[in-house]
């Protein structure tokens, strides 16, 4: 596991699906948002709102930040409403980038009760919940105000309270919503309904289990022993014979007792786990590799206990550690990965559970460079046969967040073709799109979806699109005499001159039909005339030997000699890193020329035009005397080459 | 030396012999052998210390200093004739070495007295070393030799005028004795430094021939000083250029068992590329083969060497570099040289030696995959006229390999024109069912599917065959289905996304 999991080491660069969600609207990030007279009359203020631009994920500047938004209370005590505005608008968007920073909720809840009152700390807190639903520090201070404030709505307390202890009351440590909870339960409801939660809450592996278990035994004895037995259940159902009352107590005790051994017994393996967790909260400092294989060996204890026993009790263990996990974790795939492998194992009847993970995943917290995980969704969406419109959507956010990269534009063209079903259509798809591109022809009026799909493409990736048409044309619809016209008019374009993928495939196109004479002129394009990288250029040139070596023109006069002196040729060709493109080009000859000796940096060298060192020191005549080239250039200030 | 047994020679013989590509050893033993040795040395102890040398030299042929030693200690045994024989054998081996050259002709200068003998080896150590950017001593001792003999000749200013143009380290100091020489223009010499044609044509200066006296040889000074003072520049510049790659040559001798740091090596490899396009044929030979005195166990050196001569169209050039560096390169690294020379071979015709090379490689490394392929290539030129028996052949030879190498083989027949490889073939082949959990055996099978225009059924048959051979955690095959099957999956998407999600999820 610890192999999976790389460290984050820079987060200057962390990129969010956030920041490109906005891009082209609005930018989000500047000043322009705030009210200018406010700005002027806050220098420091916008000074180190400046420096937040400057590094969105620097928690230093932000924290700063908030310190200064925190005293601009005591600077306008009564603050108007562009004042309140600012406020909410740093912490706001504090919280919608770092939602799990539980500490900033808290000081916004406590700002905002200051300014405006309680009712709108309770809606920020409610807000806090449903950003950071497994919170017990917010769920504390929500259930906190709301039984101060709104004691009296018993109702949508209780519901509160289930709702909590559905997120949080099998974390290890959550004691303090309980508490609440039990508190308020035996104050404001029945006994029988105290029981009930009771009888819950004796199972799950506490941190303070003793103290629950004690609380229990002494509030069972306060309700009748039958209905104890009722709320119980079918496991319990033994005891409701018996007789003796003395006896019927005694087997309901020790059943009890047993239920306490099972809690303790689970409270005791995993407070090896539990006690190992160092970092639980959520901050912009890599969590050691110790502390994620940690939770990867407790997640895995639970797991494998989940096999045996595939419980109700487990099943809850295993999602609150998995959350748990990803509070720390948030920005590594790692437990991402985990856990919607094991739901999807498990449970792979649970679509909307499985499918909040993923959109939590990839919507909110996954850095946008993990591409696989967020084109596997798309795939779950496809296989669970969601709406066409929320899987293009998945594919074309993809395509955005990494604009360069090949996988996610070859994979939604795969997406379209497949909903097409027909290949005919598909090509006329790509068609229209390279049309569009390329702004050429007849320009029908294309769908939205595509029109979208071609703000999207760049000087890269519009050769997959051609590629993916090629294909579609070779081995479906088997058009040879298409795809030789496309490649035909496709290698003049100069913008793919430099196309890995688009010269790839023209190569092997020509390769796999053998024909000479359109390989020879592709490979005297891509060594001569190319914008390749080197790399790509020799690897071509070597299967190029590799082809000559095992295939010879039979139109050829001499069976085979011209193809080893190709053959050794080439490989010299290939050992030169370019250099042989001065052979026949005198301009790159020339530029070569200039440019060895330091590279980056050229100058016309002086030089002896009439140089004596090749022959033998004159012995009869004195030699002639010296003549020049650029001798007066060898001063002059050197020309450096930018970006070669 | 009296006793016939002498245990400090065996020792030292037997520990080489228990370890002859010791270094160390070699050294113990020829620090031995050439102790105490005098004219009244016995002849066995000047047998001994022949062998020894001999034997030495045989296998380190590129060790400089040790065959000035050994024709060192011949002249000190008064065979100065055998002393000779040794310094030319040498250089008959590394004949670009500075070290050696300079020694011989030190030799020479004691030994031979003919002027016109000396004249001769200068004359070639002029072209071997005469480059070498610290061949300074090289050029002060040739002129020392010229003034001896004639005092500041004609010769004498041409080797100092050849000396100035050459970038070497102590330009310099040739430059300043030049400049001396033409700020004191003469009527003694200044015909000696500039020639007639030159004088009249280029610098524009009456010469009457009668009366030399007449001729304003400060005018001449000054013309001729602002001439040189072009070529200072000009030959500072180049010098520094050089300079960048000299600084960094470390250790620049033969040292057997030392590894180049790899800063040390590219910075060679940059110094040869700078010099062809830069230099002349002259200069970029005699770096080649300045470098492979202390790179000769670099192949791709020695590659690089003949490529540049295969660049020039000179093929032949290139086969005698690689056959040279056979004495130098081990085995193992000698691959790509034989193969190389195997190319050669077959582009000059010549089938049977090109066989002969990959032989003799393929008889140390039977299983190397690149041998064998070459073997292969160049079968098929020999049997193209019955492509049945050569795939008859290359099947034998695959059935015969192991696992891993096979369908490398397979892969690789399927390159040639005009033979046919079906499914029926695969299936043949794999009738024991070898290769079914080679994952590369099935990716092939579909692409000879694919291109034989089978139907997406067939198509997809066959994968979820491969399939169950390879599981479904199989990242090739899974990326061949994403390749040529994903145009199509609506009908599988279920389990197209679960295999997907076992990979990416993993």
């Amino acid at each position: 596991m610890s192999s999976q999991y790389t460290p984050i080491e820079d987060f200057t660069t962390l990129k969010l699906p956030l920041d490109t969600q906005n891009s082209g609207k609005v930018q989000r990030d500047t000043n322009e948002q705030y009210d200018p007279a406010f700005l002027n009359d806050n220098p420091d203020f916008k000074a180190a709102r400046d420096l937040v631009n400057l590094d969105v994920n620097n928690l230093q500047s932000w924290d700063y930040l908030i310190k200064l938004t925190e005293q601009l209370i005591t600077k306008y005590p009564s603050p108007t409403e562009i004042i309140k505005k600012s406020i909410e608008k740093t912490f706001d968007e504090l919280l919608e980038r770092f939602p799990l920073l539980f500490g900033y909720w808290k000081k916004y809840v406590a700002l905002m009760y200051q300014i405006s009152g309680v009712e709108t700390s309770l809606e920020i807190l409610s807000k806090s919940i449903d950003a950071f639903p497994h919170s017990i520090d917010l769920w504390t201070d929500y259930m906190t105000l709301l039984i101060s404030n709104k004691g009296d709505d018993t109702t949508k307390i209780i519901d509160n309270f289930k709702l909590a202890v559905s997120f949080v009351g099998h974390n290890f440590l959550s004691s303090p919503v309980w508490d609440l909870y039990l508190n308020f339960q035996e104050n404001h409801g029945t006994k029988e309904d105290l029981v009930k939660i009771l009888l819950k809450l004796i199972r799950i592996p506490l941190h303070q289990y003793t103290r629950y278990f004690e609380y229990f035994t002494k509030v069972k004895s306060s309700i009748d022993i039958d209905t104890l037995i009722d709320l119980e259940g079918e496991d319990l159902n033994h005891a409701k014979g018996i007789e003796n009352q003395e006896e019927k107590l005694n087997a309901v005790n020790e059943y009890f007792m047993k239920v306490n051994q099972v809690t303790q017994g689970l409270v005791y393996e995993i407070w090896s786990f539990e006690s190992q967790i160092k970092q639980s909260y959520f901050t912009l400092i890599a969590v050691s590799i110790d502390e994620v294989n940690n939770w990867d060996i407790y997640l895995n204890f639970l797991i494998s206990k989940h096999q045996q026993s595939s419980t109700d009790l487990i099943k809850s263990q295993i999602i609150s550690t998995f959350e748990r996990s990803l509070i720390p974790t948030a920005f590594s795939p790692v437990f991402w990965k985990k856990y919607l492998n094991w739901y999807l194992d498990q449970y792979p009847e649970e679509f909307d559970e499985i499918n909040n993970i993923y959109i939590k995943c990839v919507n909110v917290f996954l850095p946008i460079q993990f591409i696989d995980l967020r084109l596997n969704y798309a795939l779950f969406l496809r296989a669970h046969e969601q709406q066409e419109n929320k899987i293009h959507d998945v594919y074309l956010s993809v395509i955005s967040y990494v604009p360069n990269e090949t996988k996610p534009v070859i994979q939604y063209i795969r997406y379209i073709s497949s909903s097409n079903s027909d290949y005919q259509k598909t090509a006329s798809q790509l068609e229209d799109v390279l049309n569009s591109y390329y702004r050429k022809g007849q320009q029908r009026q294309i769908d939205f979806k595509i029109q979208r799909f071609v703000d999207k493409l760049n000087s890269k990736t519009i050769a997959i699109v051609i590629i993916e048409l090629l294909k579609i044309n070779l081995y479906f619809i088997k058009n040879h005499l298409n795809v030789k016209k496309a490649l035909n008019y496709y290698s003049r374009l100069e913008d793919l001159s430099g196309s890995v993928i688009f010269w790839s495939f023209t190569y092997k196109y020509y390769k796999q039909y053998r024909d000479f004479r359109g390989l020879a002129k592709v490979i005297e394009f891509i060594k001569l005339k190319s914008t390749l990288p080197i790399t790509t250029i020799n690897l071509l040139l070597e299967d190029y030997t590799e082809f000559l070596a095992t295939n010879h023109d039979e139109t050829a006069s001499i069976f085979d000699i011209p193809n080893y002196s190709n053959i050794i040729l080439t490989d010299y060709e290939k050992s030169t890193q370019l250099g042989f493109r001065g052979k026949t080009d005198q301009q790159q000859r020339k530029r070569q020329k200039r440019q060895s000796g330091h590279p980056g940096v050229f100058t016309d060298k002086p030089e002896v035009t009439n140089t004596i060192v090749d022959q033998l020191a004159p012995r009869y005549r004195p030699a002639s005397l010296p003549t020049f080239k650029n001798a007066e250039k060898a001063s002059l200030p050197i020309e450096y080459q930018p970006d070669e | 030396m009296s006793s016939i047994v002498d245990e400090e020679w065996s020792s030292l013989t037997i520990q080489l012999a228990n370890d002859p590509e010791n270094f160390q050893h070699w050294e113990s033993l020829l620090n031995y052998v050439s102790k105490d040795l005098t004219k009244l040395s016995p002849l066995p102890q000047i047998e001994r210390f022949r062998i020894t040398f001999d034997q030495f030299l045989l296998k380190y042929p590129q060790a400089e200093k040790y065959w000035s030693i050994y024709a060192g200690l011949e002249f000190k045994l008064g065979n100065t004739d055998v002393a000779k024989l040794i310094y030319e054998k040498g250089l008959s081996f590394i004949s670009y070495s500075l070290l050696l050259w300079t020694d011989f002709l030190k030799f020479l200068r004691v030994i031979e007295l003919d002027y016109g003998k000396l004249v001769y080896f200068y004359q070639q150590a002029e072209f071997k070393i005469g480059f070498h950017y610290h061949s300074y001593e090289f050029w002060n001792d040739y002129l020392d030799f010229e003034e001896k003999y004639n005092g500041k000749s004609i010769y004498y200013y041409g080797i100092l005028r050849k000396v100035i143009e050459l970038p070497i380290y102590n330009f310099a100091h040739f430059f300043q004795i030049w400049l001396n020489e033409i700020e004191n223009i003469n009527i003694k010499n200044f015909n000696k430094i500039v020639n007639e044609s030159d004088l009249t044509n280029k610098l524009k200066i009456d010469l009457d021939k009668q009366d030399l006296k007449k001729l304003d040889y400060h005018e001449l000074g000054l013309k001729l000083k602002k001439i040189f003072t072009d070529l200072y520049i000009t030959v500072q510049y180049r010098s520094f250029e050089l300079y960048n790659f000299e600084k960094n040559l470390k250790l620049e001798y033969f040292i057997p068992d030392f590894f180049k740091s790899f800063e040390e090596l590219t910075n060679w490899d940059k110094y040869l590329d700078y010099v062809e396009i830069n230099g002349t044929e002259k200069q970029i030979i005699q770096l080649y083969e300045r470098s492979l005195i202390p790179l000769s166990k670099y192949n791709n050196i020695w590659l690089k060497y003949a490529n540049y001569y295969i660049g020039e169209s000179r093929v032949l050039d290139a086969k005698n570099i690689l056959n040279r560096s056979l004495i130098y390169v081990d085995s193992s690294r000698a691959i790509p040289i034989y193969i190389k020379l195997s190319e050669i071979e077959i582009s000059l015709n010549n089938y049977i030696k090109a066989k002969d090379l990959l032989t003799t490689v393929l008889i140390n490394f039977p299983n190397q995959l690149i041998i064998l392929f070459k073997i292969i290539d160049l079968e098929y030129l020999i049997n193209h006229k019955n492509l049945g028996f050569f795939k008859q052949w290359v099947i034998k030879l695959i059935l015969n390999k192991p696992i891993e190498l096979s369908i490398h083989l397979l892969i690789h027949l399927s390159n040639f024109k005009s033979l046919t490889i079906d499914n029926k073939l695969l299936d043949s082949i794999n009738n024991d069912e070898r290769f079914n959990k080679i994952s590369k055996f099935w990716i092939f099978y579909l692409d000879i599917q694919l291109r034989s225009n089978n139907s997406r059924s067939e198509l997809i048959k066959t994968y979820n065959l491969a399939l169950e051979n390879l599981g479904d955690d199989d990242e090739l095959l899974q990326k061949w289905y994403d390749d040529y099957l994903s145009y199509d999956t609506e009908d599988g998407i279920k389990k197209y996304f679960n295999i997907n999600r076992k990979l990416v999820l993993k």
